[in-house]
């Protein structure tokens, strides 16, 4: 990945924080910034940078994989001020998302929200009191789906990996290749972007680069955008980001039937755990899954192509 | 030269009453445009959630609200805390509000942002509630007063014509 690019990312979640953290922040030493994927504050606690499964803790002047006397530890005030700047100082507007747990930022960025939350009707009305928030730093990595897609000729992708294993750059990195004519053809896709991680829209353009035929549908339930797209956007392809229960399954098995692919992905780390997830079963079970993809992110980025009867295909 | 002297000095008292009529109008125009402004971002949070800064540039880029609820707009852009946007409108001298009023809308403007879509519909309401019944006073008084002042005046005008001529 470019190390220019992964530093200029890093540096843009940085006006989010308190300017005492940021102004720490920005001192870190290079491979760390570019290496980051979460930034970590915790009321009352150290503040950490994640990297891969190590965690590194941030030192007033320098860092540690261990605890030492002078780490930077976090305020409740500064959470409560960097969840102000988060939520842009217009708090309702992120009302739906504050409620699931996370806040997506502009850049494509996701800050997970952790705190008292406060439920009304049955469900979840707001949170107070917020004790955490992770950054999660977005990365798009151009190209690392080439040879996923390169032999590409229709039918369903399912992205199978860990959390972080680099689920969604695959299948960001897939709709470019789709949609920007990379594999022979510019196939319409339809990316229903519930969190805003795959396109990070901004003002309705995507950040991100998606290719050129591309339509995006944010922030809609994806059922219901699958629906739309369906309905509406008359694509060829439908990208999500991780399926979850019976109802996108059964939106997957509506847009199968009426001729249209699937790209998702499930957090799932291996072929044994496949079959034992109820929702991967029954998706493929629709058939509407010719291949299932296995990422991690061990020593740059790898993954492994199998059919949807568990065939190895590629590695 | 001598009438035209007394024609100047009777038209003062006219002049002042017709001023006081134009203030109390364009001071009962701007609280009209408040309660418009507070029922719009209401609206607005209710039906499209847009962020704060772009609400406010949307509200500004409004062609029915005149300059002076433009001002007031572009003087609290940016600003996040209520000491903020006081001191802002106090720079601006809103001199058609009063100082109640300017406490009153810089306490609206900083509670804007601050909390979910009820929270802040319910905020939208309970200024409505209060500058609606600030407005409704105001009419009554501008209906007294403008008769008042422009009768007076004219009067005025008339007793000093006829004492001068």
């Amino acid at each position: 990945m470019d190390k220019d690019y992964s530093l200029k990312r890093f540096d843009s979640v940085l006006h989010y924080l308190p300017e005492r953290i940021s102004a720490r922040l920005i001192r870190l030493e290079k491979e760390l910034k570019y290496s980051a994927e979460e930034i970590r504050l915790r009321a009352g606690r150290p503040l950490t940078i994640t990297v891969g499964n190590s965690q590194f803790f941030i030192l007033k002047n320098g860092t540690s994989m261990l605890p030492k006397a002078d780490m930077l530890i976090v305020s409740a005030e500064e959470i409560e001020q960097t969840f102000r700047e988060l939520c842009n100082h217009s708090v309702y507007s992120h009302s739906e998302e504050i409620k699931e747990g996370y806040i997506m930022l502009e850049e494509g960025h996701r800050a997970g929200i952790c705190g008292t939350f406060v439920g009304a009707d049955g469900g979840i009305s707001s949170v107070r009191d917020i004790s955490s928030i992770n950054l999660r730093i977005a990365k798009e990595v151009k190209f690392c789906a080439g040879n996923v897609i390169k032999d590409y000729d229709g039918g369903g992708i399912l992205v199978c990996g860990g959390p972080g294993s680099g689920k969604t750059t695959l299948i960001r990195d897939m709709v470019r290749h789709l949609a920007g004519g990379m594999t022979g053809r510019f196939y319409k896709v339809a990316v229903v972007d519930t969190r805003g991680e795959l396109a990070a829209v901004k003002g309705g353009v995507p950040t991100a680069d998606l290719g050129s035929t591309t339509d995006v549908i944010t922030s809609c339930p994806k059922p219901k955008g699958i629906e739309i797209a369906l309905r509406t956007l008359y694509p060829d392809i439908i990208a999500f980001d991780e399926v979850g229960d019976v109802a996108e399954v059964e939106a997957v098995k509506q847009s199968m039937n009426s001729g249209v692919s699937v790209i998702t992905s499930a957090h799932i780390g291996s072929v044994t755990e496949l079959g034992k997830k109820l929702q991967t079963r029954a998706l493929l079970e629709t058939g509407a899954i010719n291949r299932v993809v296995f990422c991690n992110k061990k020593d740059g980025f790898n993954y492994e192509v199998y059919n949807a009867n568990g065939l190895e295909i590629t590695k | 030269m001598k009438l035209l002297g007394i024609l100047l000095l009777s038209v003062i008292p006219v002049s002042w009453g017709i001023g006081q009529y134009i203030h109390l109008n364009r001071r009962t125009t701007l609280l009209i445009e408040i309660v418009q402004l507070i029922l719009t971002v209401k609206e607005r949070i209710r039906f499209t959630q847009t962020e704060l800064d772009r609400l406010l540039s949307f509200l500004h880029s409004q062609p029915g609200f005149s300059k002076d609820v433009k001002l007031i707009i572009r003087s609290v852009m940016k600003k996040r805390n209520y000491n903020d946007i006081l001191e802002a409108l106090k720079k601006i001298k809103p001199a058609l509000l009063k100082e109640d009023e300017i406490f009153l809308l810089s306490e609206f403007f900083a509670s804007l942002g601050q909390s979910d879509i009820k929270g802040q519909i319910e905020l939208c309401e309970f200024y409505f509630t209060e500058f609606e019944r600030i407005k409704t006073k105001e009419e009554s008084v501008k209906t007294e007063k403008s008769r008042l002042s422009l009768g007076l005046s004219m009067a005025l005008s008339a007793v000093i014509f006829i004492i001068l001529i």
